[in-house]
């Protein structure tokens, strides 16, 4: 897993999604709506990476998409933390 | 009956944005993600639509059916078809092939609009081959009034019994029906709504109920009895709309329950003060412990608890904050109106006694469309003076007040142990459970037992142990089961379905 992303964030979509929590549920390219990803899911998800990585996503940057799959979801997590270091 | 002078009503295009571009030309009436338009520009793209519909041939009476999301596009597509003299028909782009494919049938619609993704049809359905195909992105909404002239003809009179809308519900029936509301009822609806809420010209009302499900297409009309602003949020924008609520200072939010569950958890990360001074809500009803968050996140809000049926659109709204007085009332009737709790035979009982609610007054719809027994079952001739009473199906009470309890559909009462109950009782004792968030019972049926479902942070067990301090032993039910999350419709109303496969699966796994 730690080529695509690190554990903290494998963790959190778990605990997010228990149906994907089966062996080989998460792909870089699995659609999270089909997989139970409601907006509520979302909100939820999306407080939990906040905390976890101590970081705030600006509402600009939660364009329709961007929870599509794990892999945009991460793209975005890793952007934010980058210009939050570089910004440091 | 016969009628031989067709009389002619005001054209509902005209009692909402014909007198609100008139009034207040340069306010704006409506804004999306994308951008915004006055009520002149508003009235602009209406004639644009009602244009096209004429060059396409469309006559008035015939449906135009609109499966797009909730965008300015949508308010052009409204107010022109009424303009026209054609039937709008919206319909949830949530909605699955299973019901789609039965609406499409029922409706049998002139004209479909689709959003280009679904230009060549939906969820595996064909569109009609008697239906034209307008795709919403690549229709022209460009004024054809000369720039500054709001005016041109008002939109004409109707015969009082054209239809403005048919909005489709899916009930007790397996397939979904629509509810023919002709264009007097709907205005008078609104307006006797639009009296009780008093949303004012500097108002902008953050809509993210979908425009195809009643509740936020009606936030269209309130708006402009108002001259305030509809700001139109989309699902895609949840994770959004409380910065989309702040930068463009929303004051009224309706809502359903999971949106407010989605508002207080957007407060926990931002918690910025708002403009809100209102949240209304209508559907599905927002618990005690989901008002209390919403009181504490949006502490300027007041919380407007009110009941309805698309039969007749609003029975009954609560006054503001009037749920601290009389908890778990949904208001008194509308102006102009009467609501009534009758016993199986039709009368009136007095306060305090459980019956079905009834409805009379101007706002009842036309029955539904296409269905003359469902039609007489709910519909019926008043003794007397000739006027419509609507037997809704749903059970409750009034106060000596006239403030109505709703207690449950006529499915959600049922005796257990020779007691009668109701799902919604039980459902409200559960919430009253500290630590418990949401709660869904589904009644006994065919042999199975009721079965609680809920979410929070107490076990089962906890929580039936706590739920029979507060019921009788014949209300507490034997199974809970605690979930994440209540499934949902995407109305926001609880998903009694999957609730049911769910507890299916269960039993398949043991």
């Amino acid at each position: 897993m730690s080529d695509r992303w690190d554990a903290t964030y494998e963790e959190l979509l778990r605990e997010a999604l228990p149906r994907l929590a089966r062996p080989g549920g998460i792909e870089p390219g699995t659609r999270l709506k089909a997989a139970g990803l409601d907006s509520l899911a979302m909100v939820e998800l999306l407080i939990r990476i906040e905390g976890a990585y101590g970081i705030g996503i600006p509402d600009d940057d939660l364009a329709p998409g961007v929870f599509d799959t794990p892999a945009t979801l991460w793209e975005l997590i890793r952007t934010v933390r980058e210009r939050e270091a570089a910004a440091r | 009956m016969t009628t031989y002078v067709t009389s002619r009503v005001e054209n509902a295009a005209d009692v909402f944005l014909g007198r609100a571009a008139a009034a207040a030309p340069d306010a704006p009436a409506v804004r999306d993600r994308e951008g915004v338009w006055t009520y002149a520009r508003l009235d602009a793209a209406a004639r644009a639509f009602a244009e096209r519909l004429t060059q396409l041939g469309v006559r008035p009476g015939e449906r135009v059916l609109a499966r797009t999301g909730s965008t300015r596009a949508f308010l052009a597509m409204l107010y022109g078809t009424w303009r026209h003299g054609a039937v709008f028909v919206p319909v949830s782009p949530a909605m699955r092939a299973f019901h789609l494919k039965s609406v499409l049938a029922d409706a049998d619609p002139a004209v479909v609009v689709v959003t280009a993704a679904e230009r060549d049809g939906a969820e595996g359905l064909p569109w009609p081959a008697g239906a034209q195909v307008l795709v919403a992105e690549e229709t022209d909404f460009t004024p054809v009034a000369p720039a500054g002239l709001p005016g041109g003809s008002p939109a004409p009179p109707v015969p009082h019994d054209r239809l403005a809308l048919l909005i489709y519900t899916s009930g007790s029936t397996a397939a979904p029906k629509a509810v023919a509301c002709p264009h007097a009822p709907v205005a008078f609806a609104a307006r006797a709504i639009a009296a009780r809420l008093r949303y004012g010209p500097g108002d902008v009302v953050l809509t993210a109920v979908p425009l195809s499900f009643d509740y936020g297409l009606y936030q269209a009309l309130l708006c402009a009895l108002a001259g305030a602003e509809l700001l139109l949020s989309d699902a895609d924008g949840h994770a959004r709309l409380l910065g989309f609520a702040h930068e463009h200072g929303a004051t009224v939010v309706p809502l359903v329950p999971s949106l407010g569950e989605l508002l207080v958890r957007l407060a926990q990360r931002d918690r910025r003060p708002t403009k809100i001074r209102m949240f209304t809500n209508t559907g599905a009803a927002l618990n005690p412990p989901l008002i209390a968050s919403l009181r504490d996140r949006f502490p300027g809000a007041r919380v407007v608890p009110m009941f309805g049926t698309t039969e007749c659109k609003r029975i009954t709204v609560l006054e503001p904050d009037g749920d601290l007085a009389r908890p778990g009332s949904v208001g008194t009737a509308l102006p102009g109106t009467e609501v009534l709790v009758v016993d199986e035979e039709g009368r009136p009982l007095p306060p305090g006694e459980t019956g079905e609610i009834a409805v009379r007054g101007p706002h009842i719809m036309a029955g539904y469309w296409n269905a003359p027994e469902p039609t007489a079952l709910r519909f019926r001739a008043a003794e007397g003076d000739g006027g419509l009473t609507l037997h809704t199906g749903d059970y409750g009470r009034l106060d000596a007040d006239g403030h109505l309890y709703f207690q449950g559909r006529r499915d959600d009462l049922f005796k257990r142990r020779g007691l009668r109950m109701s799902a919604v009782e039980i459902e409200a004792a559960a919430l009253d459970v500290d630590g418990v968030e949401a709660a869904s019972l589904l009644v006994p049926e065919d042999g199975r037992d009721m079965v609680l479902f809920t979410v929070g942070t107490l076990t089962a067990d906890e929580t039936l142990a706590r739920l029979a301090e507060r019921l009788e032993q014949a209300k507490v039910p034997e199974t809970c089961h605690v979930l994440p999350a209540l499934p949902l419709t995407a109305n926001g109303k609880t998903d009694r379905k999957q609730l049911k496969t769910y507890l299916e699966n269960a039993h398949d796994g043991r």
